[in-house]
């Protein structure tokens, strides 16, 4: 019998997961898919204070800014700064007032350790950024936060299963078991077709765009009003630093240099289909090119390798624009509506997940009678208990016979955890191979995110690794990738990689342009061979 | 500059007509701005079974110093890398292996570093098991290591690796990736045999292909004994008098010729690219095709089948012409009288499904370099 029983890894049930493990409940969280695979995934990958939630939405910056400030005190490898160009487009525009704006924001700025903003003239700016468009009259300056939300998910379940909470991936919860108003725990089908029951105390809804349909299984009602945001990839950092300009619509969108990519977002549009069945279309695609093209024309001319969509499970409201939506977060207690023990909680931000969490799993704690605090905030996820500085790295490196930057990448990812990495590469030289090296990925870490972070597939692998998710777009890793995956878990080679390459090819086929057909063409001459009849 | 004939493009369409239009006594150059898909190529050269040219494939073993094996009638296997057992005419010497001579009889197949998995292998009694590479060695691209074997005491130290490490009196043959080395593979390979005391294959090239490369050059060497000069650059721009081309700039150099062949490819070598707003054939600007539709204005998700699986029409589009090899437009009509295209740059040729991509650009490049006036 579990103390609470979580349905859903995104990074809210990651983070719920890791807290009432370490308060000591008995947890189990379930997620249909893989962790992270659903909108953790499909963000802009920021922890960052959102500037534009200032104009409508002042408690949410505030939070979110001070959360920002624990999560880089317990996983400091995995933030990196992105500096930030507010580009100015029109001349006679009105700076003093955006400055006045910007001020505001500056309020914030030492909660996150972020600089404040400073004013550049078109000169610096050009200096800064070379590639923009030369009707840019000048720029404010800001930074926000980077990271990688695949990891911080993981980080939060192995951290959890380290303290006891079990977890089971690919199962998806078919319904829920009530007995007199009582919620008595889950029936779960699992990747294998088998139904299975699992008993709980309290079952949190964690599911994000899932939510309203989970709740109908009991008969309560939450209402989202759910939001689809889309973001194009591009294969390399095309700008020096992130560029933030408005749309036709004058919504704020920006050009991110993002780890070994740059990514271009984001969309924010009121959906009302299956949230299984997510397209991205040429409109939207061609919506935020524009946008961007205007301030820095030579956009169309780089190497898109991908585009993700994801929903976001904002609270419901009528009669607002999409983009004036609170950000803000809210807990359900369906014990009013007479269901008790279950307990939904939906809204929120990437930056704010530590927080909900922490506010969710009070609530818990209160109704299971147990007094243990919060420790969250303060405790490191796993690899953070210390820093490594660069220089150690090199000689780190050096020493284990791999390429520091390959090094500076795993410790990106895994922080402490890198000395395992290099213990595996110690007792197997041969898995020092680089099996991707758009990232570069080594043998060594796939095994890692296969053995000990529950990855099953190539797309497990790129969310844990990035691996296939560069320049080449698995071209040259996918089939080494598979046969790793053949020897560790004995999976059909052929198929994981008909999957993989099928899941990309999906997201960036209709889009094709460029230089991206070239890469295409050389996918299809490498791999090709496997689907010829 | 003023030469008799232009070839734009060094693959194996672009070569086999500058040599064919040089047997003819025109003075040819190529003008290419980079290796292509050709120096990629597996090493299998896949023809459809009893072609229209045969004389075209003798020509090219005559001209180019590779020894293929194989024959025109039928199909045989050779064995990739990844495991597939692809289906070709003909192949380099190294990569042939009649698998109906070898009965019941074990074949030992090695990986580098990683295992080959041969599929389907209904018949064969297939052994797998890795190359005995040094853990050092472990991020050294195929080319790489093909480059090392050139030097005869590597092959040496390979070869004894690989006696020490196996059994090979029980097997019939053994299959190596292909990095048995560049510039004299074939006396390595025999040296090889020599050493291990059976028969030994090469794979097909995968990524960073070694069979590629070898034809790559071959080629190359093939145009310098002929005396057909490379330049090395991008045709930037070219002028015509009406439906006659007069001449090719290239690195600010005008060229001028009485014929000009376009062997320039697909997307990847260089040939067509879609731009914003339409694709393009990149020399001439040519009318590009799908299955007699033009579609240079055509969006490309109705080029691309939503299955990675299937073959895409965008690999099959392509320059259309009259059976003279002579590109034409949407209504037939010859765009320049004196333009030949052949190659993959030719709509309809799909590179990569097919099974006769390699046929076509030696019989297209054979027929577009027949140049006599």
């Amino acid at each position: 019998m579990y103390d609470v029983i979580i349905i859903g890894g995104g990074v809210n049930g990651c983070g719920v997961a890791r807290d009432c493990a370490l308060r000591g409940l008995k947890t189990l969280l379930i997620e249909k898919k893989d962790l992270s695979s659903g909108t953790t995934g499909a963000s802009s990958g920021m922890i960052h204070g959102g500037l534009r939630y200032l104009l409508h939405d002042v408690k949410t910056t505030k939070t979110s800014s001070l959360d920002s400030g624990y999560i880089q005190k317990i996983a400091p490898f995995l933030l990196f700064r992105i500096p930030f160009l507010y580009l100015i487009h029109k001349k006679g525009f009105h700076v003093e007032l955006l400055e006045t704006f910007f001020e505001v924001y500056d309020r914030y700025a030492s909660l996150k350790n972020s600089k404040k903003h400073t004013r550049l003239s078109q000169q610096e700016v050009f200096q800064l950024e070379p590639g923009l468009s030369s009707s840019i009259q000048g720029a404010l300056t800001f930074d926000e936060w980077g990271i990688d939300p695949y990891r911080l998910c993981i980080l939060n379940a192995k951290d959890a299963k380290a303290r006891g909470a079990d977890l089971l991936l690919h199962t998806e919860v078919t319904d829920i078991l009530v007995e007199e108003k009582i919620v008595r725990g889950v029936e779960v089908q699992t990747s294998d077709g088998k139904r299975h029951h699992h008993l709980g105390k309290i079952i949190l809804n964690l599911s994000g765009p899932w939510i309203p349909k989970l709740c109908k299984k009991v008969g309560v009602e939450v209402k989202l009003r759910p939001g689809k945001g889309i973001h194009l990839v591009f294969d390399r950092r095309i700008s020096n630093v992130a560029l933030a300009t408005e749309t036709i619509d004058k919504r704020s969108i920006f050009l991110l240099p993002y780890q070994n990519t740059s990514i271009l977002g984001t969309t924010d549009d009121d959906f009302y289909g299956d949230p299984d069945c997510l397209d991205v279309t040429q409109d939207e695609v061609e919506y935020l090119l524009e946008a961007i093209e205007r301030v820095f024309p030579s956009i169309r001319n780089e190497r898109m390798i991908g585009t993700y969509a994801g929903i976001r499970p904002t609270l419901y409201e009528w009669g607002k624009t999409e983009d004036s939506l609170s950000r803000e977060h809210k807990i359900f207690d369906h014990e009013g509506e007479g269901i008790k023990g279950f307990i939904t909680m939906a809204g929120g931000k990437l930056a704010s997940y530590r927080l909900m969490s922490e506010e969710l799993t009070d609530l818990v704690c209160k109704k299971l009678g147990i007094k243990e605090k919060c420790t969250t905030h303060v405790r490191p996820l796993p690899g953070g208990e210390k820093t490594i500085s660069h220089a150690e790295i090199i000689e780190m490196a050096k020493e284990g016979g791999i390429s520091a930057y390959a090094l500076s990448r795993i410790y990106y990812r895994h922080g402490l955890g890198l000395k395992t990495i290099l213990e595996m590469m110690k007792e197997n030289p041969l898995w020092k191979r680089v099996i991707c090296a758009s990232e570069p990925v080594l043998e060594a870490e796939i095994r890692y995110a296969i053995s000990q972070e529950w990855a099953g597939s190539i797309s497990d692998i790129g969310r844990r690794t990035r691996l296939g998710w560069g320049g080449c777009q698995g071209a040259d890793c996918v089939w080494p990738a598979a046969l790793i995956l053949k020897d560790v878990l004995g999976k059909d080679p052929h198929f994981q990689m008909a999957d993989f390459l099928q899941k990309r090819w999906k997201a960036l086929a209709p889009f094709l342009q460029g230089e991206s057909i070239a890469q295409e063409e050389l996918k299809q001459r490498l791999l090709g061979g496997f689907f010829e009849s | 500059m003023k030469v008799d004939v232009v070839v734009i493009g060094s693959g194996l369409s672009g070569v086999m007509a500058a040599l064919r239009a040089s047997s003819y006594g025109k003075k040819v150059v190529v003008i290419r701005k980079g290796w292509g898909a050709t120096a990629l190529s597996s090493g299998a050269f896949e023809i459809s079974p009893n072609p229209l040219l045969p004389q075209a494939f003798e020509l090219l073993k005559k001209w180019v110093s590779l020894r293929i094996q194989g024959s025109y009638e039928e199909n045989h296997l050779f064995l990739s890398q990844t495991g597939e057992f692809k289906k070709a005419a003909f192949a380099m010497e190294s990569h042939f292996l009649d698998f109906r001579t070898i009965g019941r009889k074990k074949v030992l197949v090695l990986g580098i570093f990683s295992p080959v998995i041969p599929r389907p292998a209904k018949d064969l009694n297939i052994v797998c098991d890795l190359v005995p590479l040094h853990a050092s060695d472990v991020n050294l691209l195929p080319p790489v290591l093909a480059k090392r074997l050139d030097h005869p005491e590597e092959v040496k130290k390979l070869a004894q690796a690989i006696k020490t490490k196996f059994n090979l009196q029980s097997y019939a043959a053994l299959f190596l990736p292909p990095i048995l080395g560049f510039e004299f593979f074939s006396d390595i390979r025999r040296e090889c045999e020599t050493i291990l005391g059976l028969p030994v294959y090469e794979m097909l090239g995968g990524s960073h292909s070694v069979p590629g490369l070898r034809l790559q050059k071959a080629l190359e060497s093939a145009l310098r004994k002929a005396n057909i000069p490379i330049i090395q650059g991008k045709v930037s721009s070219f002028s015509h008098e009406k439906k006659k081309i007069m001449s090719v700039t290239v690195n600010e150099e005008e060229v001028l010729a009485h014929h000009f062949i376009l062997a320039t490819g697909k997307f990847f070598s260089g040939g067509l690219y879609k731009g914003v707003d339409a694709f393009q054939e990149t020399v001439f600007g040519l009318p590009l095709f799908y299955e007699n539709k033009k579609i240079n204005e055509t969006p490309i998700r109705d080029l691309v089948d939503p299955s990675f699986s299937k073959k895409q029409p965008l690999f099959q589009c392509g320059v259309k012409t009259n059976e003279n090899l002579v590109p034409v437009n949407e209504y037939g009509e010859v765009v320049y009288e004196n333009l030949r295209a052949c190659g993959t740059v030719l709509s309809g040729v799909d590179p990569y499904r097919g099974g006769n991509c390699f046929g076509v650009q030696v019989v297209t490049g054979y027929r577009a370099g027949e140049i006599m006036t």
